[in-house]
């Protein structure tokens, strides 16, 4: 408690300090790249024939996606509390990327832990990592994925927590974590809200993001939160479907608990063990959710479906063939989402969706499930 | 909050000897042993036990409580189990306060009225809540309290003195002291500034203190005992349950408590 209490200190005085956030600033422009465009997906909108679909692109934040807004936000208030070292979870590997990108930018000790499956199953991260001169450890404890790798960051930290800062990398963990990833990533939104007017005159009608710890779309979603007419969608991981037991479905699935110290929706069986996922993106595989989307689906400010591993591959594939854009896994759960809804929509009708991340990491998956399968060639 | 538990500690502070509170894994390597090794910690003369029940993400503790509580519940461990081995201790005649130590999401789900009356009716004292922080005890300590029953709070090398203050306030029969900054597990040896860390606490508090987390030995549970009012040990004791064969369980798990309990006496 005592090293949260510090860290909500030093994070009330960083955003009382208008250099902190031109620092950070700064740093997005100019070595992030942003902001990111809202593109027109004119081609799947006319293949939809509803909505006009617009996609945030997340995927062109260097390192491929939207985590590195937040890492960018976390490193500098690392530095500001004098902490040398820095650790962190990750499942996928992209938030593992993104913290020994900028453990790398400002000179700092980096170790991420990840779960000796994930280490496996996204080897060419676990070597982007060492490239960067992180160091990876490889955690075996419990089911050997991204929430062991968190509790394995969390027993570090309590060891080690005079010298080191934990760089969460979700809405997940203690307060004040998820307040200062959705702080970091609300960015998305306020971009997209500007982008959107200057091109439309006028608000969307629709947000759809995809949710595991759910940082990408409270970042898209939070400064639409009051502009109560633009509907918010989260999408979940369905995996193999919400009625087998191999899916990350948190908000339908989950029950209130308590989880790397936050309460909210989580997977769980009755004694309240927390309950292994299943999805074939391996960035949605936290069994818990970030508490201001639990607070958003009771207060019913925003709704919460999900999408299984086939749809997620076929809007993959539809996004690359329509609009030239690989999409990750991921995010192709709200594309998926966003191709459901948007011939339901009139056609001057506004949806963004926020594309969280590049697909080129997910290629070899993708390989292995389609494979053969795939035709080359245009009809 | 248990009398059992007050009484325990005001007749270890005016005969000057410190208490022995080992952990028990529950169901580790199955129910049976580790009922056993309740029973034979208790004979060797513990003051109480902490009964731990496993939980799937156990953030506070080390690779050797990792591995035994993921094993237990491998097994199939449920968490009325451990109202069971409460049961069964009582039924068996042993007096000494019996802790449950296990994490929030567990009792969450319980749900905190259903286990405060599910503990005190076994014939449990109290429970030990690692990840439950003290800002949380004003709405759950009225649960255990209502029947009875002792809330334990944390306090840890790195606390601030308001927050020791804070925790010396709740009334508890004693506070757990994690003796490093970190989770469980056995260690070679104890930081230094450990006992001078205690003895200034000590000054301060009026609340009992008791030493967790890296303490194996009987001789640094003695060395402990200097400065505290009790000492557990957890990790230490697994690791020999682990190494022995299950028919000797129970002897071990008493050899090595009667030596803690001496080294605890010889002060």
């Amino acid at each position: 408690m005592v090293a949260l209490r510090e860290l909500i200190e030093a994070y009330a005085e960083a955003q009382k300090d208008p250099k902190f956030k031109r620092e950070f600033q700064d740093y997005l422009t100019e070595y992030d790249g942003r902001p990111t465009p809202l593109t027109f997906a004119a081609n799947m909108t006319r293949a939809l024939k509803g909505a006009r679909i617009y996609l945030k692109r997340e995927d062109l934040n260097h390192t491929g996606a939207h985590k590195i807004n937040n890492c960018l936000g976390q490193i500098l208030l690392a530095k500001r509390m004098g902490k040398k070292r820095i650790i962190a979870e990750t499942g996928a590997g992209q938030h593992g990327v993104a913290t020994a990108t900028v453990c790398a930018l400002f000179g700092l000790q980096c170790e991420v832990f990840m779960g000796e499956e994930d280490v496996r199953r996204q080897a060419l991260n676990v070597f982007r990592m060492k490239l960067l001169g992180a160091q990876v450890h490889a955690v075996s404890s419990g089911t050997k994925t991204l929430k062991d790798a968190m509790s394995e960051a969390i027993r570090d930290w309590v060891t080690n927590v005079r010298t080191t800062y934990y760089l969460i990398g979700s809405t997940a963990g203690p307060h004040p974590y998820p307040m200062i990833v959705r702080d970091f990533q609300k960015v998305i939104g306020e971009e997209a809200r500007r982008q959107i007017q200057k091109k439309a005159g006028r608000l969307p009608d629709a947000l759809v993001a995809c949710v595991n710890g759910g940082s990408n779309a409270i970042g898209l979603f939070y400064p639409f939160i009051k502009d109560k007419k633009v509907r918010m969608v989260g999408v979940e991981a369905a995996g193999d479907g919400v009625k087998t037991k191999r899916h990350a479905a948190t908000m339908e699935k989950g029950k209130p608990g308590v989880l790397h110290g936050s309460y909210s929706y989580v997977l769980q069986d009755l004694d309240g063990q927390i309950a292994e996922t299943h999805s074939i993106s391996a960035g949605l595989d936290y069994p818990g959710v970030g508490p201001e989307h639990a607070w958003l689906r009771d207060t019913g400010r925003a709704d919460y479906v999900s999408v299984t591993d086939k749809q997620a591959l076929e809007a993959f594939q539809a996004l690359a063939r329509q609009e030239g854009i690989l999409p990750a896994l991921e995010s192709s759960h709200a594309v998926y989402q966003a191709m459901k809804i948007a011939p339901r929509m009139s056609k001057n009708s506004i949806l963004i969706v926020n594309l969280s991340g590049r697909g080129d990491k997910d290629v070899n998956t993708v390989l292995e499930r389609l494979g053969s399968k795939l035709q080359g060639g245009r009809p | 909050m248990s009398q059992k538990l007050r009484r325990l500690f005001q007749r270890a502070s005016i005969t000057h000897r410190p208490l022995f509170l080992p952990y028990i894994c529950l169901g580790y390597p199955n129910y049976k042993a580790s009922l056993e090794s309740a029973k034979a910690a208790l004979r060797a003369g513990a003051a109480a036990l902490e009964l731990g029940v496993p939980f799937s993400d156990p953030i506070a503790d080390g690779p050797t409580l990792q591995k035994a509580t993921h094993l237990s519940l491998q097994n199939g461990t449920k968490f009325a189990d451990v109202f069971r081995m409460i049961r069964d201790l009582r039924q068996s005649g042993f007096q000494q306060p019996l802790l449950v130590m296990t994490y929030l999401n567990l009792v969450e789900q319980w749900g905190w009225e259903e286990f405060a009356g599910a503990l005190a009716q076994s014939g449990g004292d109290g429970a030990i809540i690692p990840d439950l922080p003290l800002e949380q005890f004003p709405f759950f300590k009225p649960f255990l309290q209502k029947e009875n029953l002792s809330l334990i709070p944390f306090i840890a090398p790195t606390s601030t003195p308001e927050r020791a203050k804070l925790a010396d306030a709740q009334g508890a029969p004693f506070l757990y002291y994690v003796s490093v900054t970190g989770v469980t597990g056995a260690r070679k040896s104890l930081p230094s500034e450990l006992v001078p860390a205690l003895r200034s606490l000590k000054n301060r508090l009026k609340t009992p203190l008791v030493v967790g987390f890296g303490i194996s030995t009987p001789g640094q549970a003695a060395q402990v005992g200097k400065a505290a009012d009790g000492v557990i040990i957890a990790s230490a004791l697994v690791q020999l349950i682990s190494k022995t064969k299950a028919p000797h369980i129970g002897k071990a798990v008493e050899g090595f408590c009667k030596q803690v309990v001496k080294a605890l006496h010889k002060q």
